[in-house]
């Protein structure tokens, strides 16, 4: 055991401390050994993680102490489980993650071998690795395809609480599945700290579609460290709707391993009041024949902010690479601001590579027009906001998930 | 008093003034016609009138039925019931007239009062048709590549369907073949009532031929210099504005 008292980077966190990982281990003495001895690894792995940076390239233009763990002091004790929604289905495994750990542990075999986006937040998945409890399993088998979207909703804690849970879908070769993810609050009136990490894996022909939506209340934070693996022609398509959160940091590496994978990964966020959200990507390309499209959208009230940082990063091997990589931020306030940092990094040399971004006010002739037809202001904005998202919100496939996007982005309004 | 009756209204913008001591009366169940060279102020009385926020307005006031205009709202003035019909319409990108028109309609409904879908879309497709608007534009997005004929009917379209108690027409005409100016002249006059006041501003007599004024004002260098008859428009259309220029340099 470490012997330091507390470890001096998160002086404020009790959880942090030694004594209470030795706790938290006695709690979950059930789980297999290999479980434990992984959480035991990520402990240490934390412990020595070196000393924050004042000057990380990976936390350019971040406000970083805001999303501190420091923050939050306790770990959550009873937190809300998360809600799986869908009946069983022939060929596919869909479970919360206690639950498989208890009824299919083999299927979790490879976790300590999951990688995080490695994007700047190494302590919060180590932390994740550490102390996640709750989340999902997914798993389908070859060739199931199921038109019906599989839902799973996650909630950030109450009273000032820190909450780790590790999310694994995973999709066999051949099948097809849509999922739609929440994440709320437990409560409306105090916050939590919820940390997600998420491991997608898309094998040969697989293709996923995903729509997520977060909208955990203004009190809290929320991390989500996603690493995506995309087998030969696999597809995944994201559409990400970041509506909730006071501060929000997202990693997202996308692996374009097999031979003519395609990612597509939309972003929406919605800013009002003092909402921070801090968004890192990575489209990694290291096989042939790869698409990648990235696109994130911003639109930006009051004092809100949203940095983005993006790189397309294509391996010599990964020849005939399609990959594109767009930030596109409204700000609808004159006090809003966006930060934007694109990347390329092309070591191939038969590519087709693009990376932009654009920053703009709203167009005051345009609220004008609105304005004139007898529109309030705030729907008025409601429409150009929407109008700004519509390109994205069109790939959401159904009728019925266009709509929940529209919606949840028009409750954001009232 | 039923009418838009503006008195010794000045504004200017970026500090030159455009309007300058204009008075005007609009009284509703007329049709009104403004005429008057490039740059004399027709478009900046029309958004004056809208309550645009680029505008200062130094002097005056301007009344719709008694209410005083000057320091609402652009919305607020709308949903009292003015219309303006855009010299240059705006595009407003992912937001498809169906949705726009259904929101502007929605803003004037009591408190926990919808717009019912089935009677909107049925009017709306009634109104499209009239003004021979192809029921495809619903879904497409607000004036977003619409030729200048195309963006014109959608103005009339939106007044049509949101039934102001005063409509201000900027140059509606221009950009319109011939063919569209008969029709989009038959929306406007199928709106005019006694309930209702309708002003055109326009460079050509030939739409008075079609929406035929009770009055026609002249504007010049931000005022009314002359009012009269629709013969007046004929007479412009003659003989061109400077023989009005010399009478005011001769006053
Ligand atoms: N932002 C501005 N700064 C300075 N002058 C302006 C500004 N906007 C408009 N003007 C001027 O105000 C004057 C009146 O313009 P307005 O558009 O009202 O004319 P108009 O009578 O509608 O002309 P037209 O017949 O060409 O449509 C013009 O000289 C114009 O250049
Ligand atoms: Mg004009």
């Amino acid at each position: 055991m470490v012997s330091t008292p507390s470890h001096s980077k998160h002086m404020d966190s009790q959880f942090l401390t030694p004594d209470f990982f030795e706790s938290f281990s006695a709690k979950r003495s059930w789980e297999p050994g290999w479980l434990a001895d992984f959480r035991k690894d990520s402990w240490d792995k934390f412990l020595s993680l070196p000393i924050k940076k004042n000057k990380d390239e990976r936390w350019r233009f971040s406000p970083r102490a805001r999303l501190g763990f420091s923050n939050f002091d306790q770990l959550a004790e009873s937190p809300k489980p998360s809600i799986l929604n869908g009946q069983k289905i022939e060929g596919i495994l869909f479970d919360t993650l206690d639950q498989t750990i208890l009824n299919a542990p083999s299927s979790l075999l490879d976790l300590p071998n999951m990688q995080g986006p490695n994007l700047g937040a190494d302590d919060t998945f180590l932390l994740g690795c550490c102390f996640s409890e709750l989340g999902v399993f997914l798993k389908t088998e070859k060739g199931i395809i199921e038109k019906k979207p599989l839902k799973h909703c996650h909630f950030a804690p109450k009273n000032n609480q820190s909450l780790f849970q590790t999310n694994i879908i995973s999709l066999e070769p051949f099948s097809e599945l849509t999922i739609i993810e929440i994440f709320e609050s437990e409560v409306m009136d105090t916050g939590g700290t919820l940390s997600n990490l998420s491991h997608i894996k898309l094998a040969e022909g697989a293709k996923l579609n995903r729509i997520l939506i977060q909208k955990v209340n203004q009190l809290s934070t929320f991390n989500h460290l996603e690493s995506i693996q995309l087998g030969r022609n696999s597809e995944f398509t994201n559409i990400s709707l970041q509506l909730g959160g006071a501060q929000s940091r997202s990693e997202s590496k996308g692996v374009i391993a097999g031979e003519g994978a395609s990612f597509n990964n939309f972003s929406l966020s919605l800013g009002n009041g003092e909402q921070l959200f801090d968004q890192r990507t990575v489209q990694h390309h290291i096989s042939p024949h790869g698409k990648s499209n990235l696109l994130y959208k911003n639109a930006l009230l009051d004092e809100s902010k949203s940095i983005f940082s993006g790189l397309i990063k294509v391996d010599p091997i990964a020849q005939n690479t399609d990959a594109y990589q767009t930030n596109r931020n409204l700000l609808l306030s004159a006090n809003a601001e966006a930060d934007s940092l694109p990347g390329l990094e092309i070591l191939a040399n038969e590519v087709k590579c693009s990376h932009g971004a654009t920053t703009s006010k709203i167009d005051n002739q345009e609220l004008f027009y609105l304005l004139s037809r007898g529109i309030h202001r705030n729907v008025a904005e409601k429409l150009i906001v929407l109008g700004f998202f519509d390109e994205i919100i069109r790939e959401a496939g159904t009728q019925e998930t266009i709509e929940l996007l529209r919606d949840e982005i028009s409750h954001h309004f009232n | 008093m039923n009418s838009i009756q503006i008195d010794n209204l000045s504004a200017k913008i970026d500090g030159n003034n455009i309007l300058n001591n204009l008075n005007f009366t609009l009284p509703k169940g007329e049709v009104h016609a403004i005429m008057g060279p490039n740059g004399s102020g027709k478009s900046t009385l029309s958004k004056v009138l809208s309550g645009h926020p680029d505008y200062d307005v130094t002097n005056g006031s301007a009344k719709m039925d008694d209410v005083e205009l000057l320091g609402l709202s652009p919305d607020e003035i709308a949903r009292l019931g003015l219309f303006l019909a855009f010299q240059y319409p705006i595009e407003v990108p992912g937001v498809s007239i169906a949705n726009f028109i259904r929101a502007a309609l929605q803003a004037r409904m009591e408190e926990g009062q919808n717009v019912k879908a089935v009677d909107y879309y049925k009017e709306l497709y009634v109104k499209m048709d009239e003004l021979g608007i192809d029921k495809s534009f619903t879904s497409r997005s607000m004036n977003e590549g619409f030729s200048g004929g195309e963006k014109k009917r959608c103005e009339i379209l939106q007044m049509s369907m949101l039934n102001p108690k005063y409509c201000i027409l900027d140059e509606t005409d221009s950009g319109l073949d011939i063919d569209a100016l008969r029709v989009v002249s038959e929306g406007v006059n199928r709106m005019k009532n006694s309930e209702r006041g309708i002003l055109v501003i326009t460079h050509y007599q030939r739409l008075l031929d079609y929406i035929v004024p009770d009055k026609v004002h002249v504007m010049w260098d931000g005022q009314i210099v002359r009012s009269g008859t629709k013969e007046l428009a004929l007479e412009l259309e003659e003989r061109g504005y400077d023989w009005i220029k010399e009478e005011i340099a001769a006053a």
